[in-house]
């Protein structure tokens, strides 16, 4: 009660105050707690170490101040990973029955995200070449389209939403008219360590379809090792042309974080490890 | 049981544990517990791997790195007393 009327005061300004001065500040029940805790160890740890002299009660302040940082740290609102996975499966079904429809059979290059989301041009069986990437970025959205003579099918992979559900995604977009560098040369040690950590933390942490992650590159190729891949799903033709599952997320994160187009190239399975060649920028990179 | 809420029963259970065992034991370094409470912290993340808000750019939480920073200071006391010795 006593913390319901402090935290109202917080957040309307004044609990007796009828207009709230800021209505988007929301504290939940967990972040108060944290709070709480904080402040509490905040007080207890310096007053029994400074005045009390008495050490395990200065222990006993610092650990409710620990506690209280991580629940603060803990995300607010948690998706669990059984929905994260039962989101996809239900996603790949669709794209599945899409593909099958347009006889979609080409490798399908994932493009940074536009408005917010990764998504994946995959050109149609007729005609296997691929267009020029600043071109393919700045066709209309649609989900067939016509790039330079190419006609092709713009998709969302699964992927997509899950970056955005976990918080990798929330850097800005690629602009209309921006142009990517599709031909230039990606810097490894400029993203390497953001890489490996979008990939860790979408397929290990968030969606829990594999056990270990392990990212090398080498000019402009990701080599992706995945143990322990948790996610089947029949789709023949989703896999074929977007890849399977965990690639498929993996190729959304590396498209989102090197903001350069992503093709994979070849996926196999090696006992409990499954293997991923993924190509970054153009193929003459 | 979801793995966040058994993440913080642990972490608040082994501290308190940590706080019992030290104070019955008449420990009164404050280093010694600041640094049981580094590695309970960081053993628990590794094997629950729960998710978190904000991470750094050493794909540590700040909690983690702030409590590995104090560990650190604390061993480089240490030894540096040692060889003053």
């Amino acid at each position: 009660m006593l913390y319901e009327f402090i935290v109202s005061g917080i957040i309307e300004g004044s609990p007796f105050s009828e207009e709230p001065k800021c209505k988007g500040l929301v504290m939940n029940r967990l972040t108060g707690v944290g709070v709480g805790l904080v402040g509490f160890g905040a007080v207890l740890a310096p007053f029994s170490y400074f005045v009390l002299v008495n050490i395990p009660l200065t222990t006993l302040g610092v650990a409710f101040a620990i506690l209280g940082l991580v629940i603060l740290i803990l995300p607010e609102y948690l998706v669990a990973h059984e929905v994260v996975r039962g989101m996809m499966s239900g996603s790949v079904a669709n794209i599945e029955a899409v593909l099958e429809e347009f006889g979609a059979a080409h490798k399908a290059v994932y493009l940074p995200p536009r408005e917010g989301k990764v998504y994946a041009y995959i050109p149609l069986s007729g005609n296997p070449s691929y267009p020029e990437l600043n071109h393919i970025v700045n066709a209309p959205k649609r989900i067939i389209s016509n790039v330079d003579g190419h006609p092709g099918l713009f998709i969302y992979p699964p992927g997509s939403d899950v970056l955005v559900l976990s918080g990798v995604a929330k850097d800005e977009s690629i602009e209309e008219g921006e142009q990517i560098d599709g031909n230039e040369k990606p810097s490894l040690d400029d993203f390497l360590p953001e890489v490996e950590n979008g990939i860790s933390y979408c397929l290990v942490d968030f969606a829990e379809i594999a056990s270990k992650v392990q990212v090398n590159l080498e000019e402009n190729k990701v080599f992706l090792g995945m143990k322990n891949v948790k996610i089947e799903v029949e789709a023949p033709r989703f896999t074929r042309v977007l890849g399977s599952v965990p690639t498929s997320l993996a190729a959304c994160v590396i498209a989102k974080v090197s903001k350069m187009p992503v093709k994979i190239v070849e996926e196999r399975r090696e006992g409990k490890w499954m293997r991923a060649v993924l190509q970054v920028g153009s193929e003459d990179g | 049981m979801d793995r966040h809420i058994l993440f913080i029963l642990l972490l608040a259970a082994f501290f308190l544990l940590t706080v019992v065992i030290l104070a019955t034991t008449g420990e009164a370094r404050l280093d010694v517990c600041i640094s049981v409470f580094t590695i309970e912290y960081l053993a628990l993340v590794e094997i629950l791997r729960p998710r978190r808000r904000f991470m750094t750019a050493l794909g540590l939480d700040p909690v983690a790195l702030g409590l590995v920073i104090i560990f650190g200071l604390i061993v480089t006391r240490k030894v540096v007393e040692i060889l003053v010795r």
